[in-house]
């Protein structure tokens, strides 16, 4: 018997027996539809919260900092700190999974900015590394090996200056989200930095000025509350700032004394303040951090609160799936339940159908086939109608999910999603709900014999 | 030369509560191409538990069946469905069609079985139908047609597949004189134009007259067999054992 002639033999036999075919499919649909709709939930919740996670910064950086390793879930310090100099830049030069890894110097400084004042958090960064990480602007250009004081500015470093002649903007510091401004104002415009000694707070601050000639991408980004230069202007600032030189013996003592008590050497001073290190993917980012943590530098790393996060959503989908797989499961015991009747009603037309030729398998295969096809039919309907209430959900929840969490400007989040995945696998699992409900019966038919088949009058 | 059917010792007891029936009691018998058997006794006789065991469709509790020298109660279920296709047809007194079916897919079934795309069967079934006298009846379902055509049908059935055995258990049981006559019309042309076996049960003595042989049976047991041909006719004495050919 060929394919074709099973499953026409098995659609014509379905249908024989109109509602109860009707009503068994349902069940299957409902399963289905149950089974879809929830993990569709689930599945939403993940992308939200992953793309809630991804706004605040990027998985697959790792950022390496001054200080002592600490574990993310305790907070607790451990280990010796570890110098971030060239030798340990090259060193994770060498590990797996990364494509870029920028060491910076930072200072904060005073500026002004036209009429106003505020402060600037300065990076110091080797230009073609900085494009490395894939950072870009949204507007002027990045820097190049020949800038020396050409700075780039994050789209929020402009609410980081105020006019002091202007009473009640205290506030504009936090810069409440309806008088947001953006960066893109400072560009081509020159900012004066102030530049002050740590320790000789009476002397007065020299003036640097830099120009802007880049305006970096990403509204809401770590980055975006950051200035960049290139890496010798910063080092030679900073050098300024932290110069010794201006020290009172007063000063030093004290500094002796947080050291020894702070149990840690003194610092290389030429040593770099972080370095950032961008992975493959969040599993590299992953391994890199643990790594190096267990190598005793201070981590930081987005992915590591990834882990969390999948954690609690597999736990979600694996409760929401199951509550859809019992209802398929129900369906299945329907299915069951019609093959039996169905083949306890065809008992003798079984029988002549193998007297006339039909083999084991033949009659096997149809019955089957009977199964699978009231499988498929229900997961297809189920499967279409999922799609409408998912829409509907989608619709009616408005971005429940992604507006409580993701910032201002973020595209709502969808709080059901079917990827192709889920749709294909609704559909092969509905068919094999059905194969396996139709087994038994499908097998009971096979093995009647043609003769009590016919005599069974 | 082996004869086309041979049936040694052939016994079949079904249990029933606490009792033992033997439906078949040590019958031996040979059954030559081309034939045409009747197999004559009053109900309960045990005549088509004979035919299905001599058929195939159910197996014995001793002795054997071959058929071309092949020994079918030793054929796996699985080879058994292409036996069947090959080399026998059934044809029942309940005509026992498919229901949903059309004269024409009910002709086409064991083609289908066979493999064979739809178009090209139902193009055969059509052709046989037409040859039977039903060509206005091809896409009627079985409970459109009387019983006269409903046995036509399951005739067609039984002859698409050319097959080399015919088995008939009272074809014409549930038919009128006038039928019944057309039914065995047809089965006996299959014999005499075709060369095909017949073995038909009935308990109708009316029908055995243009067999070559006829099987009496009483209680499970051959007691006579007639061969119409010669005149020449065999009893059989189960009480003694004895057997004794007499001429009539
Ligand atoms: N499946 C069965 N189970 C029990 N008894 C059976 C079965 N098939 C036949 N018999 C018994 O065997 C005997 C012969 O039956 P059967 O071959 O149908 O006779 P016939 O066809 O000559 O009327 C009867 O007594 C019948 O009751
Ligand atoms: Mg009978």
């Amino acid at each position: 018997m060929n394919k074709l002639d099973i499953v026409r033999m098995a659609y014509s036999n379905l249908f024989r027996r109109k509602v109860r075919a009707i009503l068994t499919i349902v069940g299957v649909f409902i399963g289905t539809m149950a089974i879809v709709v929830m993990l569709s939930l689930g599945i939403g919740l993940d992308q939200s919260m992953r793309a809630s996670m991804e706004s605040w910064g990027d998985l697959n950086i790792v950022t390496v900092n001054q200080g002592r390793s600490w574990d993310p879930e305790t907070g607790e310090t451990m280990g010796e700190a570890q110098s971030l100099n060239d030798a340990a830049v090259e060193m994770i030069r060498g590990m797996s999974g990364i494509t870029a890894v920028m060491p910076s110097y930072q200072i904060g400084v005073s500026a002004k900015y036209g009429k106003k004042e505020g402060y600037l958090q300065l990076v110091g960064v080797d230009p073609a590394e900085f494009s490395k990480m894939t950072y870009t602007v949204a507007e002027g250009r990045m820097l190049t090996e020949t800038d020396s004081t050409n700075i780039l500015v994050g789209w929020q470093v402009v609410n980081q200056f105020w006019d002091p002649n202007q009473t009640g903007n205290e506030g504009m510091m936090m810069g409440g989200p309806q008088e947001q401004s953006n960066s893109l104002e400072m560009l081509e415009k020159v900012v004066y930095m102030q530049l002050q000694n740590n320790y000789n707070p009476e002397t007065a601050p020299r003036k640097q000025p830099v120009i802007v000639v880049g305006v970096l991408e990403g509204e809401f980004k770590e980055h975006a509350y950051s200035a960049y230069a290139p890496m010798a202007s910063v080092k030679k600032w900073r050098k300024y700032i932290n110069d010794t030189s201006m020290m009172t013996q007063e000063q030093i003592d004290q500094e002796a004394q947080w050291q020894k008590e702070a149990g840690s050497t003194s610092r290389d001073p030429e040593d770099y303040d972080q370095i950032m290190i961008r992975c493959q993917d969040v599993a590299a980012a992953r391994t890199v951090a643990t790594d190096l943590r267990d190598q005793g530098y201070n981590i930081y790393a987005m992915a590591d609160y990834m882990e969390g996060v999948e954690k609690q959503s597999l736990i979600i989908q694996a409760v929401l799936g199951g509550i859809g797989a019992i209802t398929l499961l129900v369906a299945s015991i329907g299915i069951a339940n019609t093959m039996v009747m169905s083949i306890y009603e065809r008992t003798r037309e079984i029988g002549v159908m193998k007297v006339i030729g039909a083999s084991v398998y033949d009659v096997r295969m149809m019955f089957l086939m009977e199964a699978g096809l009231i499988g498929v039919t229900g997961g297809v309907l189920g499967l279409g109608c999922s799609y409408g209430l998912s829409t509907i959900i989608n619709h009616f929840s408005g971005g429940l999910l992604g507006g409580g969490m993701a910032g201002p400007g973020e595209t709502a989040m969808e709080i059901s999603v079917i990827p192709p995945w889920l749709a294909l696998f609704a559909l092969i699992f509905a068919f094999m709900i059905g194969i396996v409900a139709g087994w038994y019966p499908a097998r009971r038919a096979a093995k009647l014999s043609p003769i009590t088949a016919i005599r069974n009058e | 030369m082996t004869p086309l059917i041979e049936i040694k010792g052939l016994t079949r007891k079904y249990r029933l509560g606490h009792e033992v029936i033997t439906a078949v009691k040590d019958v031996d018998l040979t059954i030559d191409a081309g034939e045409f058997i009747c197999i004559l006794g009053p109900s309960g006789s045990g005549k088509s538990t004979l035919l299905h065991l001599i058929a195939g469709l159910e197996k014995p509790t001793r002795g054997d069946v071959f058929v071309k020298g092949i020994c079918i109660n030793k054929i796996k279920e699985r080879d058994m469905a292409l036996f069947r296709r090959r080399y026998m047809a059934f044809i029942f007194q309940a005509y026992n069609l498919v229901p949903t079916f059309s004269s024409v897919e009910n002709v086409a079934m064991p083609l289908m079985f066979d493999g064979m795309p739809k178009g090209r069967r139902e193009k055969q079934a059509k052709a046989l139908l037409t040859q039977i006298g039903l060509g206005k009846r091809l896409r009627n379902k079985p409970t459109e047609m009387s019983g006269g055509q409903q046995q036509r049908v399951s005739i067609a059935r039984a002859l698409i597949n050319d097959p080399k055995i015919l088995y008939a258990d009272e074809p014409t049981g549930n038919l009128d004189t006038k039928n019944t006559k057309e039914i065995m019309d047809i089965l006996i042309e299959r014999v005499r134009e075709n060369g095909v076996t017949l073995v038909m049960v009935t308990h109708n003595e009316e029908l055995t007259v243009q067999a070559d042989r006829i099987i009496y049976m009483r209680d499970g047991e051959i007691n006579r067999i007639l061969d119409q041909r010669t005149g020449q006719a065999v009893e059989f004495d189960h009480t003694s054992g004895d057997q004794e050919a007499s001429a009539e």
